[in-house]
């Protein structure tokens, strides 16, 4: 038995107001929102943070991430949303399961999600340039899903088969001595 | 800058009048981030590719915040294509993992808003990264609020029934029950394996002799294939072999089990009938 609050939703052993859900995929709506119609989006897989999943499945999470927040939009009213991902106990992450957080918002609902700005000098700045650039530059190849053995489409090979022409096969292989 | 009530006016009059394409280049125009990907203003890239661009941002939050920014200029996400959306978020996987390792911090926050109302300034799409400390003193906790069962399932059925137009997926109306967990106790799943393993037996032993594809019922002379209503309805049914439902007479039903088998079979056969043919002919090249 997990632990994990979400995966055990995604074991479906736990209760969750689920909205959307695919073959990798789980949204649902927060237990304690922050505003109505906070959703959180997670893989089914157990990650903890996001430097653990696959590139092409980040890139599955926030399509869907994006779809859903364009339906926040749609349906709920809202004149904008934020997009969360609270990466590490330090920056606000209180599971251990990799999530994303679509908060829909509206103007002046003080939800705060802001910050102070702090201010650097130039060398500071040219400091934390340097050493970053350092960890990026090996940034570039993504990896992407293997891609899955197609299945044989059975409907269409039935569909398409013209019997005469099998016929005719058929007294073409006889015919060869 | 002043804009007087007129210019303004005109301003708004020219805005209306324009394409949509004119639009886009009139936002790129007035837009600080397209003059940065352009290279006219000055920037402090820290990483580049053909589709974004990440600086580091004038005003951090902390040392070491990113801004993430897609070549092409979108006000909001919404606007953004699918692949586009897929490329930038594993970017910014990629570029959290960089600040983890370059400045040993703790967590990172990747921070999107999406119009003024959550906190969006510039007019360009953006994916913030901000790299984060123990007690470093940024307030970015998402509130939590007290909602109840009403309200959530009111929210749910609003939000369902626009993914499902966009989606195509359904959720189902009641919550799923959970699956009852399997019991702790060890002699309880004992028992169940007892239970199980002659069962598996019996199927592995039907399918070694041979194979009773029909049913009938121990008086009458008719028999059905398995899963035929009226085989449903026999109380004490009797399992025959094709050969032994020769005797009797056959139900509509095993008719349509034979063409459903034929069916099955055929792209089958086919298959093996065209390799066949392959093999034929290359012999064939080799004897003439």
């Amino acid at each position: 038995m997990t632990e994990c609050e979400y995966c055990r939703i995604a074991e479906k052993k736990m209760e969750a107001k689920k909205i959307f859900e695919d073959n990798k995929v789980i949204a649902i709506l927060s237990e304690k929102p922050a505003s109505l119609g906070h959703i959180i989006v997670f893989p089914k897989q157990h990650f903890p943070i996001i430097e653990n999943i696959p590139d092409h499945l980040t890139a599955h999470i926030f399509q869907i991430v994006n779809k859903l927040s364009i339906a926040v939009f749609d349906s709920l009213g809202a004149q904008g949303t934020n997009i969360i991902v609270n990466n590490g106990v330090s920056a606000g992450q209180d599971k251990a399961h990799f999530c994303v957080h679509i908060i829909p918002r509206k103007e002046n609902d003080n939800l705060g999600l802001t910050w102070e700005t702090k201010h650097l000098d130039e060398e500071q700045m040219s400091t934390i340039e340097l050493n970053l650039k350092e960890e990026t530059k090996n940034i570039g190849e993504f990896e992407k899903e293997a891609p899955t053995p197609k299945k044989a489409d059975i409907k269409k090979e039935t569909i398409s088969g013209d019997e005469n022409k099998e016929n005719y096969l058929i007294k073409q292989i006889q015919r060869i001595p | 800058m002043e804009v007087s009530k007129e210019q303004a006016a005109a301003l708004q009059e020219k805005l209306q009048n324009m394409s949509p394409e004119e639009l886009r280049n009139f936002q790129k125009q007035q837009c600080i981030f397209c003059h940065i990907i352009a290279g006219k203003v000055a920037s402090r890239k820290v990483y580049e590719d053909e589709r974004c661009l990440a600086v580091l941002d004038i005003n951090p939050a902390n040392p070491g915040h990113i801004l993430l920014l897609p070549k092409e200029h979108y006000s909001i996400m919404p606007q953004i294509p699918e692949e586009e959306i897929g490329h930038l978020f594993t970017v910014a996987k990629h570029l959290s993992h960089a600040l983890l390792k370059a400045f040993k911090v703790e967590g990172t926050n990747i921070f999107v808003a999406n119009g003024i109302a959550a906190g969006q300034r510039a007019q360009h799409f953006m994916i913030h990264i901000i790299p984060r400390k123990e007690n470093d003193g940024l307030e970015l906790t998402i509130p939590q609020h007290e909602i109840t069962e009403e309200q959530m399932n009111k929210i749910r059925s609003i939000l369902a029934e626009r993914i499902k137009e966009k989606m195509d997926f359904v959720p189902s109306e009641e919550p799923e029950s959970p699956q009852i967990e399997e019991p702790k106790d060890s002699t309880d799943k004992e028992i169940k394996i007892e239970i199980k393993s002659p069962k598996k037996e019996v199927v592995n032993a039907e399918f070694k002799e041979e194979v009773k594809t029909y049913v009938k019922s121990e008086s009458s002379r008719k028999y059905h294939v398995e899963n035929c209503p009226f085989a449903k309805r026999i109380k004490k049914p009797v399992f025959i072999t094709k050969e032994q439902a020769k005797e009797f007479e056959p139900c509509d039903c095993t008719e349509k089990k034979i063409e459903t088998s034929k069916k099955e079979q055929n792209p089958i056969n086919k298959k093996e009938k065209k390799e066949d043919k392959v093999d034929l002919d290359d012999i064939a090249a080799l004897l003439g």
